[in-house]
């Protein structure tokens, strides 16, 4: 316990000896997912802007965000909870809320328009999918939702 | 909605029949298994979907887990190798109940402004929350998000009000339902005795 408590005192003076980390870098921790792949013109509008950006590889996804590809783009995304989603051309996707509303049951992605392809590579990787005819829900292990 | 599975379609696939064998594709999700599924070249098992042409089609490249539900139905597993095809109907555009379109609404003023006024829709299959949108005159349009189908706008200015309500449901929006309606300030007639009498 008390080695513990050494430790944390460490990492806390770590901490306070190196740069403090930025909001951007708190955002970045929380994204739950990630652009990793882009090709042709693929454009991402946040959930606080009115505007579409250009998308770049790596650029962070939050909640709400909307990405799009345009004839014969492509676009690869990474989620940090696991399994990767690649888009096809003139696809619209949007990512899930976070957060938790009660009765209601929440899902990974949202797909408006278009392909997407959902692979996963890990056992615990799974993935939720809302389209507007209804859900899909996908992985190696069978998802149990409440 | 009934969600089932079309066996009569399964065999008739299995068999190398054409796809339209079975019968007419009336429920929410159709699933089919599709000869020579995907996943067998040793790649990561993967589930495709597309959305097009009104329905939502999902293939199961050898993912061991894979299920739908349609908005208003039931889940149904698909197994590695098959396809599926949510044909549900999308999310509808509310029916704008009141005020009536182009009404002329008169209420009495207070220090304000007019109202309340209380805007009401009915209910959606499937809709989980609504966008509200409604502006005066020329004013900033406002948007709200309603959890109920009905909404009591603050007292307002006199003026044309333009309202709008859509459907949404885990980030699936509608299209939109508009109406107006004019705001007027509802005179009051003054009764004044005059002489003997009132008038």
């Amino acid at each position: 316990m008390a080695r513990l408590g050494w430790l944390g005192l460490v990492i806390l003076v770590v901490n306070c000896t190196g740069d403090a980390p930025s909001l951007e870098d708190a955002g970045a921790a929380l994204a739950p997912a990630r652009l990793t792949q882009v090709s042709g013109k693929v454009l991402v509008k946040r959930s606080n802007g009115d505007d579409w950006i250009d998308a770049v590889e790596g650029m962070d996804l939050h909640e709400n965000d909307k990405v799009r590809t345009s004839s014969g783009a492509g676009a690869t995304i990474n989620f940090t909870l696991g399994g990767t989603v690649a888009m096809g051309q003139d696809a619209l996707i949007a990512l899930a809320e976070t957060r938790f509303r009660p009765g209601i049951e929440r899902t990974d992605l949202t797909v408006l328009q278009g392909r997407v392809d959902a692979k996963f590579n890990e056992d615990n990787e799974s993935i939720s999918v809302t389209t507007p005819h209804g859900t899909v829900r996908a992985g190696r292990r069978k998802i149990e939702f409440q | 909605m009934i969600v089932s599975i079309t066996s009569f379609a399964v065999l008739a696939l299995l068999a190398g029949a054409p796809t339209g064998a079975g019968p007419p594709a009336t429920t929410a999700a159709k699933i089919t298994v599709a000869a020579g599924g995907g996943g067998g070249d040793g790649s990561a098992p993967s589930v495709t979907i597309v959305v097009k042409d009104g329905g939502t089609h999902v293939q199961n490249n050898n993912t061991p887990f894979v299920s739908v539900t349609p908005n208003d139905g039931k889940s149904q597993l698909v197994p590695p190798g098959a396809r599926a095809e949510l044909t549900g109907t999308p999310l509808r555009a509310p029916s704008l109940l009141s005020p009536n379109d182009k009404e002329k609404v008169k209420v009495r003023p207070t220090d304000k402004g007019l109202g309340p006024i209380v805007l009401s829709w009915a209910p959606v299959a499937g809709a989980k929350e609504y966008e509200l949108e409604f502006q005066v005159d020329n004013g900033p349009p406002k948007l709200l998000k309603v959890q109920r189908t009905e909404y009591r706008l603050p007292p307002l200015p006199p003026g044309k009000v333009l309202w709008a309500v859509r459907s949404v449901s885990d980030g699936i929006t509608s299209d939109t339902a508009r109406r107006w309606f004019e705001l007027q300030a509802d005179e009051l007639k003054l009764n004044v005795q005059q002489g003997g009498g009132w008038k």
